[in-house]
């Protein structure tokens, strides 16, 4: 029951950040100087305009528009792009896995190699190998992701002609798995290089401090081997900040992905979004950034969960209240 | 493309070496003809990367930029095409193309034989519409004001009647490649014109995305001229941003791709395995900051004369081209009707500048002139912008730079009189007359709102007068009233290259047809503001 409590109020929290952000992205449209219609559809006839006009409720108050947009939102209507006659909806199926796809690569790679780097220099403490990796992991720290993209682009791509530097296929992205991977690969690397190094010093922080607890010496002294110790004894009490900030990032993955999918012509919602702004395309945007909102939201809402998993003290505490 | 390895420690090495200091490049190749390629080879398959996407292709209500007007080079065919001459306009896909005596009815006699690539024919009614919905169409129907009348007497004839002489017509039947004659199914599509591309041209549309731009075409196998196009397939790929598209030509990914910025031709010139083309000197087009006439403080000529004098373009050449373009004062080019040596463009005086802005601001209660640039959202232009920024607060004049936006929503902006200035390049050179909806009031896109007088007059007459040397003159007192102005901040002529894969070939394509179809003696235009023909491309592979 206690379960389900929490669940049920996570699910209500869920729903009031999305309809905060969307709400506040849709004032946030309507303080655009202009008429919106003369940006989204410049040569409208006036038929037209007017029936633009009437398509978005334009006419009617703020709150009925936001009403009415909502509305058509929950119910997968998220309109169209006026530039090019295209339904948002139809952007938005054959983008989103894209974008996942980069964001879930991206997340695996930095956690695949932060984790063991990170609980590795924990252990060695003070090390050459902690100073380099630490000293490494500053530099990746410091370098924007568009930076390395675009030096990934003209050296391993252009100038070594190791992996493709963009798509080359007309529309949509390539299902074939060796095709699809090789061109996700530098995006990938240029989105996690940055959440490499947060996530491998967060856990390096507080993997040194769990080595410091009384149940460690404990488990040391029954003559447990070091990596069971580092990985079963020490990594699950030590990754809980670890997996808050995997989810906080998850809009930093997002941000980078804007770039990243420009640079190397990924067709995600990153580039949807970034060409529908330049485009003036603002039923557009709010749609993608509801979207994405809802991306964010999700991935956190999840990381909550897995919080009691990780946790068992986290999962009475809930049982209890 | 090029064998590719991929291995772990590969990738490791390069990413460690990618972080390390950046390396020369190595010796460069290049070529700006297409001759002495060998036998031309059937089949293969291209990928041409252009610089914007394009949304609809429905040609009476398309604002085709280059990149538009590539594919739709490749799908449909204009009546008559650009030759080498400035002046000249040839016969394409119409067969031939005369006026009468007076130049106020033209007739165009079309090819016998042609067919849309939906196997509908080429023919009179189809051309008819297609002109009658260019005088309908938003963009277009201003350029096409003066015809007042379309009939077709017979199958294979049009005959258009015009309000007033227009000399030049034939240069209107190309309009730098936007009005390609589509198949009345196209026209009659709706809301699906936009998306449903039907030609008659060498290459048929098998996918389009107008989310992203892309577009994937196949050989037309029934294409008119024998033997043409070479290629089984050739797609476009929409990849923003010069580097961007340097990378995939660099990487193998794009074989072709179109430019206009001398920094990137520099890089090109200096890479093995690339040859180009580039538009060679004469009549080139123009790069410019574009000033808005009607909005304050640039209605006010001593304003516009003043950022003239304040603006140092050898170091704005020097940031987008490594100053390798040549400055320009005027409208044209030197090959083009109408070219002076001194046309009285304001010469650059930072001194004379700031006085007279002081001036200007002690007669507007000490006010500084304040303008907006707006600027497309590329690194270069947003560069310029804010060198010009620089340059405009050392002489007391303040620009705002708002967020940059996409080409299109500027050509939208412009035409709503929503802009102030904004950084543009036009003009491609030809006949002068294809100024006229770019000056005359009136005109939708008359980008700078000018209204002038004078202006307007020299460009009537322009269109009318037959004669050659009166014409001249004509064009000369134009283009000296632009430059004297300041209507617009002229910058340089724009170096056009097309940059390409050693192994692709036949990039300028073969010379035009004849009245037969066959490739007659007039040459094909060099690459004419990233123009240029697309059917007598090949691989050497």
């Amino acid at each position: 029951m206690g379960v389900l409590r929490t669940f049920a109020i996570k699910l209500l929290r869920l729903v009031a950040v999305v309809i905060v952000v969307t709400f506040l992205s849709f004032w946030l449209t309507k303080l655009a100087p202009g008429d919106p219609v003369s940006k989204i559809k410049p040569f409208a006839a006036p038929a037209e305009r007017a029936q633009i006009t009437q398509e978005l409720g334009l006419n009617d108050s703020f709150l009925s528009q936001y009403t009415t947009w909502l509305g058509d939102f929950v119910t997968g209507d998220f309109g169209k792009l006026y530039d090019s006659g295209l339904a948002v909806r139809k952007v938005v199926d054959e983008r989103l896995p894209v974008s996942l796809e980069l964001m879930i690569y991206a997340q695996l790679l930095s956690l695949i190699i932060a984790i063991p780097l990170g609980v590795y220099t924990a252990y060695k403490q003070g090390s050459r190998f902690d100073g380099i990796s630490n000293t490494l992991m500053f530099a990746l720290l410091a370098l924007p992701t568009f930076v390395l993209a675009l030096l990934l682009q003209i050296y391993v791509g252009a100038k070594w002609d190791l992996l493709p530097t963009q798509s080359t296929v007309t529309g949509g992205f390539p299902l074939n798995p060796i095709d699809n991977w090789q061109l996700m690969l530098m995006p990938t690397i240029a989105l996690a290089a940055g959440q490499i190094a947060v996530y491998m010093r967060l856990l390096r922080s507080d993997m040194i401090a769990t080595l410091q607890e009384d149940f460690i010496t404990t488990a040391k002294a029954k003559g447990i081997k070091p990596n069971r110790v580092l990985f079963y004894h020490a990594l699950r009490p030590s990754s809980l900040t670890l997996l808050t900030v995997a989810g906080l990032n998850v809009g930093a993955l997002i941000g980078g992905a804007i770039v990243v999918e420009t640079i190397f012509g990924v067709p995600g919602m990153g580039d949807a979004l970034y060409r529908a702004i330049l485009a003036q395309q603002y039923p557009a945007e709010l749609s993608f950034v509801a979207i994405i909102a809802i991306i964010y939201v999700l991935f956190n809402f999840f990381v909550d969960i897995l919080y009691s998993v990780l946790d068992p003290r986290i999962r009475h505490a809930r049982a209890l209240a | 493309m090029r064998c590719r390895r991929l291995t772990f420690s590969a990738l490791a090495a390069a990413l460690a070496v990618s972080l390390a200091a950046c390396g020369g490049s190595g010796g460069g190749s290049g070529s700006s003809t297409a001759a002495g390629q060998g036998a031309p080879k059937s089949g293969g398959s291209v990928t041409y990367a252009l610089d914007g996407k394009t949304t609809n292709f429905c040609i009476p209500s398309a604002q085709l930029a280059i990149s538009g007007i590539m594919v739709a080079t490749a799908v449909y065919d204009t009546l008559m095409v650009p030759t080498r001459d400035p002046l000249k306009y040839a016969p394409y896909l119409a067969k031939d193309v005369h006026p009468n005596a007076t130049y106020d009815q033209w007739t165009i006699t079309l090819r016998p034989g042609v067919r849309f690539q939906d196997g509908t024919p080429v023919n009179s009614a189809a051309v008819k519409q297609n002109i009658d919905a260019w005088r309908k169409g938003t963009v277009l129907q201003l350029m096409y004001a003066n015809i007042a009348d379309v009939t077709a007497p017979d199958d294979a004839t049009v005959v258009v009647s015009m309000k007033s002489p227009w000399v030049s017509f034939p240069a209107w039947l190309w309009n730098i490649g936007r009005v390609g004659i589509a198949a009345p199914a196209q026209l009659d599509a709706g809301e699906a014109c936009a998306t449903k591309m039907i030609g008659s041209g060498p290459f048929k549309v098998t996918h389009f995305d107008p989310s992203t731009g892309d577009v994937a075409t196949e050989k037309n196998p029934d294409y008119w001229r024998t033997g043409y196009p070479y290629l089984d397939q050739l797609n476009f790929k929409i990849s923003e941003g010069t580097d961007n598209r340097l990378n995939g030509l660099q990487g193998g990914q794009f074989d072709i791709m179109l430019d206009s910025s001398g920094a990137s031709f520099e890089t090109v010139k200096s890479l093995p395995g690339l040859t180009y083309q580039l538009s060679p000197p004469g009549r080139r087009e123009l790069g410019m900051v574009l000033l808005n006439v009607t909005r304050p403080p640039l209605d006010d000529i001593t304003v516009r004369r003043a950022i003239a004098q304040g603006t140092d373009r050898e170091a704005l050449n020097a940031i987008a081209n490594k100053g390798s373009f040549t400055l320009t004062e005027q409208v044209v080019d030197r090959d083009i009707m109408g070219y002076l040596r001194d046309p009285g463009f304001p010469k650059y005086d930072p001194k004379a500048a700031k006085k007279a802005v002081n001036a200007w601001k002690q007669a507007h209660d000490g006010r500084s002139p304040t303008f907006s640039l707006q600027s497309p959202a590329d690194e270069m232009n947003k560069a310029l912008a804010q060198e010009v920024k620089r340059q405009m607060a050392e002489i007391g004049v303040t620009v705002n730079l708002p967020a940059p936006v996409d080409q299109a929503t500027i050509i939208n902006q412009a035409i709503g009189n929503q802009v102030d200035a904004f950084l543009w390049r036009n003009y491609a050179g030809g006949d002068p007359d294809t100024l006229y909806p770019w000056f005359k009031s009136g005109s939708l896109v008359n980008f700078n709102k000018i209204d002038d007088p004078m202006v307007d007059a020299a460009l009537v007459a322009g269109r009318a007068e037959p004669d050659a040397a009166k014409r001249t003159r004509i064009y000369e007192g134009l283009n000296r009233r632009l430059s004297t102005q300041a209507y617009n901040l002229y910058t340089w002529y724009v170096n056009w290259y097309i940059a390409e894969q050693s192994d692709v070939k036949g990039i300028l394509g073969p010379n035009l047809p004849d009245a037969a179809g066959k490739p007659g003696p007039e040459k094909p235009v060099e690459v004419l503001a990233g123009y240029h023909q697309l059917l007598g491309i090949w691989v050497d592979r």
